[in-house]
């Protein structure tokens, strides 16, 4: 069962940016996009560089690594459809960001 | 419907001397512009889109094997870059932990030393030729820290395998008289690492030769080794060592750039080089826009090549099975409606509030993408900055004239005559080196 965590405070993620957090053991990438927050496995599926260092575009973020951008709300990848970053539920709770990892 | 192309002469001499002209020339032509090059028919596929197609949503419909059969018969039948299919995933997915962070952070190390120690035999006050150094420096780089070989006794030999097999693959043509030659250096390449892999196999460490010599199944001989490696130790250091120079080239010649990245180098690394590793950027944005800004202005392996294997349409024009399919970030790289002002040296265009790399994932593609995406491409842009950094800290660097610059433009972007500038060490001889 996916348990409520947590993981930094809405004031913590200005629009347009990211945010490396820690959450039962995973690292996960926090993303805000015109105010609503979107949550992925912070490891890059396709050669493991950190998504959470990347740069933001949009409703997308590019890998550090290989330059793959991928879609913070559903994990998709423009460059490989065979990648998929993994997504986690994010809800607002007051002024914090709590995921379901 | 697209003009038959056996109707339109041969265009390699005029594509090769600058790619960007010939683009430029042909940009009223819309997406999909017929040519002969080499004297085969073929298709240039423009812009982002066409990049997109052939490297992701249509890559089914095409063949690296066929387009680089040159490349098979100098390198090797191994070479990755002209595999396909099943023998490609194999050897991509057993390759892929080289280029991964943790591994990033191994050959940081390594490489970080070798170039400091290299940059130690410059001359105290006097001219070295940074093309010349870039190769050296990526060679060494790439050899030691990626494939974890005893460089001292072998480097240039195996250098001078791997430039035979680049000639043969890109530059000359006709293989009757060509075929003595692959074989021979294949028999010399054998030879000086043979001994080498043996011990790999024995005992296998964390790096490519390593992966090779015990990750296939059935085992590679030695001789099958060397045909897969010797193309990703070709690649490895061919494109690192072109955009090396490039960058140092832009630095050098643009001063008041230079001096921002000198601020940012001094404010956010300091005298030593210590964090690892430094290709993520955001850390160092002057110095990385510089070199996103000579992988647009001077891409160092800007064709792509494939077979179509099946009919197709592209932007409404029909392109043939058996057709040849080239697409060329030049294309897109000095198209003004992506890249403002595209002949015009510009780094911050990559800084907010521009940003015009990101018009599209497929802007700015020096080094390939989808699936097929140089895996090399963080290592490349670590070893660049390494370089740089060392440079700017221990030595005051200074272009010797050398009238306009002449670029030979391909298929790896280089000065033509070398890069020759002057060094003057900050400090004193003893003081030097911040790779330990």
């Amino acid at each position: 069962m996916p348990e409520t965590v947590t993981v930094a405070t809405v004031a913590d993620l200005p629009p347009g940016r990211q945010k490396i957090v820690e959450a039962q053991g995973k690292e996960i990438a926090l993303f805000n996009v015109d105010g609503q927050i979107y949550a992925l496995d912070n490891t890059c599926p396709h050669a493991g560089f950190p998504l959470g260092e990347g740069d933001m575009s949009g409703e997308h973020v590019i890998c550090p690594g290989h330059s793959f951008h991928y879609n913070v709300k559903t994990g998709e990848c423009l460059n490989d459809p065979n990648m998929q970053a993994t997504c986690f539920e994010v809800r607002i709770e007051g002024d914090e960001i709590v995921i379901m990892v | 419907m697209a003009e038959p192309v056996t109707e339109i002469r041969d265009e390699t001499i005029e594509y090769f001397a600058s790619p960007p002209e010939f683009f430029r020339k042909r940009r009223s032509q819309g997406s999909v512009i017929p040519s002969v090059l080499f004297g085969a028919p073929c298709y240039f596929l423009v812009g982002p889109k066409a990049h997109e197609f052939v490297h992701v949503s249509g890559r089914h419909l095409f063949s690296s094997a066929q387009a680089y059969r040159r490349v098979i018969e100098s390198f090797g039948h191994g070479a990755i870059i002209a595999q396909d299919g099943e023998a490609w995933k194999i050897q991509h997915d057993i390759i892929t932990p080289l280029f991964s962070p943790a591994s990033l952070n191994r050959m940081f190390d390594i490489k970080k030393k070798l170039y400091a120690d290299r940059m130690a035999q410059w001359p105290g006050e006097g001219t070295v030729d940074l093309l010349q150094e870039s190769i050296m420096l990526a060679i060494r780089g790439s050899l030691r820290a990626m494939f974890g070989l005893d460089i001292d006794p072998v480097v240039n030999e195996v250098r001078d395998c791997l430039i035979t097999f680049g000639e043969i693959a890109f530059m000359t043509f006709g293989m009757a008289e060509t075929e003595a030659r692959v074989k021979e250096t294949h028999r010399k390449l054998e030879q000086i690492l043979g001994p080498q892999i043996d011990a790999k196999r024995r005992n296998p460490g964390e790096d490519g030769m390593s992966y090779y010599a015990t990750k296939y199944n059935p085992p590679l001989s030695n001789a099958e080794i060397l045909q897969h490696a010797a193309g990703l130790m070709f690649a490895a250091h061919d494109t690192t060592k072109s955009m090396m120079t490039w960058s140092f080239y832009l630095m050098l010649h643009y001063p008041e750039y230079r001096a921002r990245v000198m601020q940012e180098v001094a404010e956010k690394v300091g005298p030593e080089l210590t964090f690892t590793p430094v290709s993520l950027p955001n850390k160092l944005p002057m110095l990385d826009n510089l070199i996103k800004e000579a992988e647009r202005m001077y891409t160092p392996l800007h064709p792509n090549s494939r077979v179509v294997m099946e009919d197709f349409e592209f932007e409404g024009h029909h392109i043939p099975k058996g057709a040849i399919v080239q697409v060329d970030a030049f294309a897109v790289h000095y198209d003004p409606a992506i890249f403002y002002d595209p002949e015009r040296f510009d780094p911050d265009r990559f800084a907010p509030p521009r940003e015009e790399h990101k018009h599209s994932p497929y802007a700015l593609f020096g080094v390939g993408g989808g699936e097929r995406v140089c895996m090399g491409k963080p290592v490349a842009r670590q070893d660049i900055k390494t370089a740089l950094i060392l440079a700017l800290q221990n030595y005051e660097l200074e272009l010797v004239d050398q009238g306009e610059l002449e670029i030979a433009w391909g298929p790896m972007t280089q000065p033509k005559n070398g890069l020759k500038v002057f060094v003057r060490p900050k400090e004193s001889e003893g003081q030097r080196g911040t790779g330990a």
